[in-house]
């Protein structure tokens, strides 16, 4: 089942490449639809982070380890930016205030990763608060995702972000670098964890590492497309589907209990 | 309508806020798990902290160990006896099931303390005593009838003999429609230790808390601890883990966390 | 009523009383059961058993303790009960001490 999940992962990455390396092929096969993008959002990112963001909080409040919040905090905030995004385009919104939202949600998402994956691999083990303080301080984290996403929301909407598409629909410099921000956040914090699985060598890690993996090739990907709807980046879209469907692998081997460290 | 407390704040406030006055209580539970004890603090915490004398009737063979229990646990029996605030009465189930000329065994125990709560350890010897199972609850129910009418808040307690398992029947004689309300004591294993557990599983008239909560025995006696909400099936035997509960724990070891101390 | 067999006999001089009460093995067996279980109430082969001996081994003994007005006897519907009096039990361990002191005192 791992080797599969790799394999996957590995045919994605060739996949990407190829296209990348065909370059005035890729271009000419464009589709975006912005109902089909909200309701592969829901189902995926949004279905999927709810669930692993409650796990998270669940194991947060009986651990009170900080790490675990930045990864629920993380997810959260990659399901509710990425589903709000999509929504934007659908109702009131264009297609650019959907870009923004996606990758400014990402980007913060990779942040609190990264975070998280840097408390993890501490040699000393994670920060612990007291049991006292962690119910607080998740809902603090967690209702502050909601409040950060209203805010992306309500921003975009008006106009108030800068631009993210130039006037001929490509990527503008401060997209492209929100994207290799995310990229790399995405791709350290797989590592990470990867490193952290050599040791630990717990299921869950293993999965959720390539599920960063994933996240990181969706982000290089629409860096890498040349319009939005290419084919490029609906590998880069699968990639996120995959993910998705990684962590929540993740989530099921814990589940189970298959997955603790040994 | 009054309530008669247990002086057990947290089994009080799952009872919402105590017995109702007069009912019938039966607290039924296997060997070991603390009906005795439940039912000398039920008395004792009547007499110290609500002003309400009592009666202790029980079938032992020799029942001055009883009042060695209590004393460990805080509750000077012969003490209260001393003081006409209670009675431990020891006798024959027959004799208690018959009446002379109107009159009862426990008629001058009762006068004696002016008693407002009584415990029977235990109703299961009634059916030493009878030759059908039917008459057991006919007996019974004249029983605690009786204690009705004197304005008695009973509570009566039932061994079942099964310890462990999930099939377990609280009496095989119908008494569970002839009380008013019946607290389970059951000994679950969880993650191979045997651990303590209550329920309130019936209570006519008033709402209840249907939770299954731990307890222990302290020095000071009976004492409730948190609900088993982390885990299912713990009346049947074969207690688990919730699913989310589960992950959640993998989740926090797998990422290097070590659970905190329960609160 | 019960409480009306509570009487009013007069106890036999203290010296008497003494050897009566401690007259038999048995007496001493059904003194201490009933001081440490004051609230028995029972048919005389319930009381009996508790002591390891049988009805027909102590009713000797339990109609001295009766006659004493230590223990009471009565009639409840099929059978008889003997019952314990805690305020006579009071009243003769006094006597008893006082006879103690007053012996070893001189």
């Amino acid at each position: 089942m791992k080797r599969l999940g790799s394999l996957l992962v590995v045919l994605l990455w060739l996949a990407i490449a190829g296209l990348f390396i065909t370059l005035p092929w890729r271009s000419r096969i464009v589709f975006n639809d912005p109902q089909i993008n909200l309701l592969l959002s829901l189902a995926f990112r949004f279905g999927m982070s709810i669930v692993v963001a409650y796990i998270a909080a669940r194991s947060y409040l009986l651990s009170g380890s900080l790490n675990v919040l930045f990864l629920g905090t993380g997810v959260l905030a990659f399901g509710l930016t990425g589903v709000a995004g999509s929504a934007t385009a659908v109702f009131g919104g264009t297609s650019e205030t959907s870009i923004a939202m996606n990758n400014i949600g990402a980007l913060l998402a990779s942040f609190l990763h990264f975070t998280g994956s840097t408390l993890t691999i501490k040699g000393k083990g994670p920060l612990q608060l007291k049991a006292s303080l962690a119910k607080g301080t998740m809902l603090s984290g967690y209702l502050g995702i909601l409040g950060f996403t209203a805010l992306l929301t309500s921003l975009s909407l008006q106009g108030a972000l800068p631009p993210f598409l130039t006037k001929q629909g490509s990527r503008t410099p401060l997209n492209l670098t929100v994207l290799v921000l995310t990229v790399a956040l995405f791709a350290l914090s797989s590592l990470v964890f990867m490193k952290f699985y050599s040791k630990s060598r717990s299921d869950i890690i293993y999965w959720y590492s390539l599920a960063l993996a994933l996240l990181a090739t969706s982000s290089a990907s629409f860096f890498l497309s040349s319009v939005p709807g290419d084919l490029i980046s609906w590998l880069g879209r699968s990639a996120t589907w995959l993910g998705s469907i990684y962590l929540l692998v993740a989530v099921l081997t814990a589940m189970m209990g298959k997955g603790k460290a040994r | 309508m009054m309530r008669v407390r247990t002086g057990i704040s947290e089994l009080d406030q799952m009872l919402g806020g105590g017995f109702m006055e007069r009912d019938a209580v039966l607290v039924a539970g296997s060997p070991g798990t603390g009906k005795t004890i439940l039912g000398l603090q039920y008395l004792a915490n009547g007499v110290t902290q609500f002003g309400e004398n009592g009666i202790y009737v029980t079938f032992e063979e020799l029942p001055d160990q009883i009042y060695r229990d209590a004393k460990n646990l805080g509750w000077d029996l012969r003490k209260m006896e001393d003081e006409d605030k209670f009675r431990l009465v020891c006798t024959s189930p027959d004799l208690l099931l018959e009446t002379h000329d109107g009159e009862h065994l426990l008629d001058e125990p009762m006068k004696q303390v002016n008693a407002r709560r009584i415990v029977i350890d235990s109703l299961s010897h009634i059916g030493m005593y009878v030759e059908e199972k039917r008459d057991i609850r006919k007996e019974a129910y004249q029983l605690l009838n009786y204690f009705k009418t004197k304005g008695l808040s009973s509570l009566s307690i039932w061994e079942t003999p099964q310890i462990l398992g999930d099939s377990f029947s609280i009496t095989d004689v119908g008494l569970s429609f002839l009380v008013d309300c019946i607290v389970l004591l059951r000994m679950v294993e969880i993650e191979s230790s045997m651990r303590k557990a209550l329920v309130v599983l019936k209570m006519r008239g008033s709402d209840h808390d249907k939770r299954l909560r731990e307890f222990e025995i302290t020095s000071q006696g009976i004492k409730l601890k948190s609900t088993f909400s982390e885990y299912e099936g713990v009346l049947s035997g074969a207690a688990r883990r919730s699913l989310t509960d589960e992950a959640a724990r993998s989740l926090a070891k797998a990422f290097g966390a070590k659970e905190l101390e329960k609160r | 009523m019960l409480s009306d067999l509570q009487g009013t006999r007069e106890l036999p001089k203290e010296k008497q009383l003494l050897d009566r009460l401690l007259s038999s093995e048995v007496k001493a067996d059904l003194l201490s059961l009933f001081h440490r279980n004051p609230g028995l109430i029972d048919r005389m082969d319930g009381v009996a058993r508790r002591i390891g001996r049988t009805a027909a081994e102590i009713e000797a003994d339990v109609r001295d303790l009766v006659d004493l007005g230590v223990l009471f006897k009565k009639k409840f519907s099929k059978s008889e009960v003997i019952y314990y009096d805690r305020k006579r039990d009071a009243e003769i361990q006094q006597v008893v001490s006082n006879l103690l002191k007053r012996e070893v005192g001189g």
